[in-house]
């Protein structure tokens, strides 16, 4: 279970015009919409942008639930960012007085928008590794970073890291399995004992972890050197997600949600 | 052709040397199996050949290129492919086929010609159902076999196993040896197999034993096999046929020495 | 020590060692101080077999009894397994820290370690004085295998199972385990060796079990088992090439044991024929 779950991050495959835009027009599209989220500073605005992340959920065909099931935690975030907000906000229109905190109409109304903000920012990025493997993320990002690789920016070797990490997780968790099996076999029990105890308990399964994964780490680059590998440079990408008319299209949407947001804003 | 002249080689000063002074020739086309004892130097030999490791004297020439030069180690390695002992730690990629195109990507060969060689080498080794599959879904034997695609999308003439099949079962094994034996037969790949598995040696047309960093022994696997306490003194195995042949033999049934299969011996034995 | 297998299935469970396959209602009973071999292809379940015998694993249904441990709290105690390619789990700093492990999980006594693990190199022909205070990752392959053997070893089990045990060693380290197994059993010890090496099993096993598919094929002697050819063959498994030719030269008409599994056995056999045939003058 843990292995699927960390080779597909949280992918939820399904066939929908969201799934089907190219990864790094839904990464630059994850980023305006969070830009745009912080610029917009009332409720139209605020209200609009929740809007457009709700349809965009719709159009995903992703369920609630799904989106819901990784939310638990950042809902309690919104919440305290809620609180937290609505008593330290300064204020004049006084609500509500609670010995030494005061409730405020300002702080109200900033409370719930920080809380909204933090809230959409977290169902739209779902929506991103909910929609695309982790291996088109990696693709994509390679795609964005090329530019800055004029300028310094490693980004075939971030690309290929992040790929190689991909491919040696499950490999890697598998082995962790076998250790924990063979280290029990010999009588370790890893729940005993105080805290300094249990990750003592944990050299016996973390060194063999260590020495395997340096021994691959080398084995793995002889086998890239015997197969020609020299970097990025002159290096054919043999699987590159063609860029369509529709990625441009959604893209100068929110391009356009971002403007009207920047607008709102100096007007 | 492969020469490889006076080739001498050590992992750091304070050791002896793993190489001393090894000579060899590989004709094209030639199924060359390589033994000897752990530490003969049969791993540092392998990777000598397509420059992983450079000679320390003496050289090693690839068709006439010397891997001591920087400019001809990419031409070397598009020519001679290798596969590891370890199956799990030589595949880079996320899928089979992506593994498969990833020599040709670092060649920087167009993209229409990586689809057609990556979909000519997923149907040589019969990997076609397998495309996109992530490795560690994959039997060990099917692991290697991505490695072979590997090297035949690159077009390589001389393949080096490094004991491919070392940590594979023996249903995995002859699922790699098959397939090596139809590319030696129909492409007439040269291969050269690194091996400490005997029965594996019978394949070969040659078989080179290598004792500390030379070679000690050059010869066909029938002549080698014909002497079991040879072999022994070697730390190598000895298959139960040429061992009992030899037993037989040595109680006064001379005919039988050097007898490779069961059906070989019983044939002789018939005949005594 | 007694094992006994009842109505065992094992269903594979995502997340788990890969190469562990299912079983399905697997009876067995291995005996006090019997020498067993489990063979059987990757997939076959055997891996799995071992990890329900060594209580690691618990059967999706069905029962794994042991009868007779020392320890019948935790009867699982005194059952030992040496993983396949063990040396991938070493962690200690020296081969003391190592060996001493599991001793000193079972709760032995911090004084009482040094005789403990003395004792369990002496077992596995390491000298303890040259061993001691040496990391285990230092040694060669075979070295480190035997500390891993010691390993086990120290813990004092009753049952001592091994997966695979000879796996990427030479000729030499092949023959030295097999000694080695045969000497823990003589000391009373049950083992079970696990293993898809036909020959190894002809040779050291008095009983041999073949799994294919999570199923129990074939149970018996060697020479009952290997002569089974066709039922073997269904598995993928061919028997050691000794044991082949006995059985060709019996197709052949000779007149010959078919117990012959093992390369001595057959070379007996067939010297006296031939003796035989010299004197008599065979058809």
């Amino acid at each position: 279970m843990l292995k699927e779950k960390l080779l597909l991050g949280q992918y939820y495959p399904a066939d929908s015009p969201v799934h089907r835009l190219t990864a790094s027009c839904k990464i630059l599209v994850t980023i305006i919409y969070m830009v745009a989220l912080f610029v917009a500073d009332d409720w139209l605005g605020w209200g609009l942008l929740a809007a457009v992340g709700l349809a965009a959920v719709l159009i995903s065909k992703v369920p609630f639930k799904a989106i819901w099931r990784g939310m638990k935690i950042i809902v309690i975030f919104c919440v305290l960012t809620f609180l937290l907000n609505l008593f330290m906000y300064p204020g004049d229109h006084v609500l509500l007085t609670l010995g030494r905190f005061r409730l405020t109409a300002e702080g109200l109304t900033y409370g719930l928008a920080m809380a909204l903000r933090l809230f959409m920012l977290v169902v739209f990025a779902s929506l991103l590794t909910l929609t695309t493997t982790p291996i088109q993320l990696t693709d994509g990002l390679e795609t964005l970073l090329k530019p800055a690789s004029r300028i310094g920016v490693p980004a075939h070797e971030i690309a290929m890291m992040m790929s190689i990490a991909l491919r040696f997780i499950p490999t890697i968790l598998e082995e962790f399995d076998r250790i924990v099996l063979a280290q029990r076999a010999r009588g370790a029990d890893l729940k005993q004992g105080n805290i300094a105890q249990r990750v003592k308990n944990f050299v016996p399964l973390l060194v063999p972890l260590f020495v395997a994964a340096f021994r691959r780490a080398d084995d793995l680059s002889q086998a890239m050197e015997a197969k020609c590998y020299r970097g990025g440079a002159g290096r054919t990408r043999w699987k590159v997600v063609k860029w369509q008319s529709r990625d441009t299209v959604c893209l100068a949407l929110f391009l356009l949600l971002l403007a009207g947001a920047i607008l709102e804003r100096v007007l | 052709m492969i020469e490889v002249k006076d080739l001498h080689y050590s992992y750091s000063k304070q050791e002896a040397p793993v190489l001393n002074g090894l000579d060899l020739r590989i004709e094209p086309g030639q199924w060359l199996a390589v033994v000897g004892r752990n530490g003969s130097g049969k791993s540092t030999l392998a990777r000598c050949l397509n420059g992983l490791f450079l000679p320390e004297s003496g050289s090693v020439l690839v068709d006439g290129m010397d891997t001591a030069e920087e400019s001809m180690l990419y031409p070397i390695r598009e020519r001679v492919a290798f596969v590891f002992q370890n199956p799990d730690n030589q595949l880079v990629a996320t899928s089979v086929e992506d593994d498969i195109a990833f020599g040709l990507e670092n060649l920087g060969i167009p993209r229409e010609e990586i689809t057609d060689r990556v979909e000519q080498a997923l149907s040589v080794m019969r990997l076609a159902d397998k495309r996109d599959k992530p490795p560690h879904l994959l039997s060990g034997g099917e692991k290697q076999r991505v490695a072979i695609a590997g090297a035949i999308a690159m077009a390589s003439t001389y393949l080096v196993l490094d004991e491919p099949t070392a940590m594979l079962d023996p249903l995995m094994r002859l699922e790699v040896i098959d397939s090596l034996t139809r590319l030696h037969r129909e492409q007439g790949l040269t291969i050269i197999y690194v091996t400490n598995i005997m029965e594996e040696v019978l394949l070969a047309d040659r078989v080179v034993l290598l004792d500390q960093g030379r070679v000690a022994k050059d010869c066909t696997p029938a002549e080698l096999f014909s002497d079991p306490a040879y072999l022994i003194e070697q730390g190598l195995d000895v298959p139960q046929i040429s061992y009992l042949a030899g037993r037989l033999a040595d109680a006064g049934y001379e005919s039988l020495r050097g007898a490779l299969a069961v059906d070989e011996l019983a044939d002789r034995l018939c005949r005594i | 020590m007694k094992i006994t297998l009842q109505h065992v299935d094992h269903i594979y469970q995502e997340g788990g060692v890969s190469e562990t396959a299912a079983l399905r209602d697997v009876d067995l009973t291995i005996d006090d101080g019997e020498l067993v071999a489990v063979i059987g292809h990757g997939g076959s379940g055997k891996s799995t077999l071992a990890l329900l015998m060594a209580g690691l694993y618990q059967p999706s249904s069905g029962t794994v009894e042991l009868t007779g441990s020392k320890d019948p709290e935790h009867p699982f105690r005194s059952v030992g397994l040496v993983f396949q390619y063990p040396e991938q789990q070493l962690f200690g700093e020296s081969v003391f820290e190592e060996v001493a492990f599991g001793a000193r999980n079972q709760g032995t006594a911090e004084d009482y370690l040094p005789v403990k693990v003395r004792e369990a190199l002496e077992q596995v022909g390491l000298d303890p004085d040259v061993m001691w205070y040496r990391s285990p990752f230092s040694l060669s392959g075979g070295q480190k295998r035997r500390v891993c053997i010691a390993g086990v070893l120290v813990m004092d089990p009753q049952l001592i199972i091994l997966d695979e045990p000879t796996a990427g060693l030479d000729e030499g380290g092949r023959k030295w385990i097999a000694q080695l197994v045969r000497r823990l059993n003589e000391e009373g010890r049950t083992v079970v060796w696990i293993t898809h090496n036909m020959a190894e099993a002809a040779e050291v096993a008095r009983r041999v079990i073949v799994l294919k598919g999570g199923r129990v094929l074939l149970d018996g002697p060697p020479q009952q088992v290997f002569s089974e050819e066709e039922t073997l063959m269904s598995a993928h498994l061919t028997p050691p090439p000794a044991a082949r030719l006995v059985r060709e030269l019996q197709r052949r008409g000779w007149d010959i044991e078919a117990s012959a599994v093992t390369v001595e056995g057959a070379a007996e056999e067939i010297l006296s024929h031939l003796a035989s045939g010299k004197e008599g003058g065979h058809a």
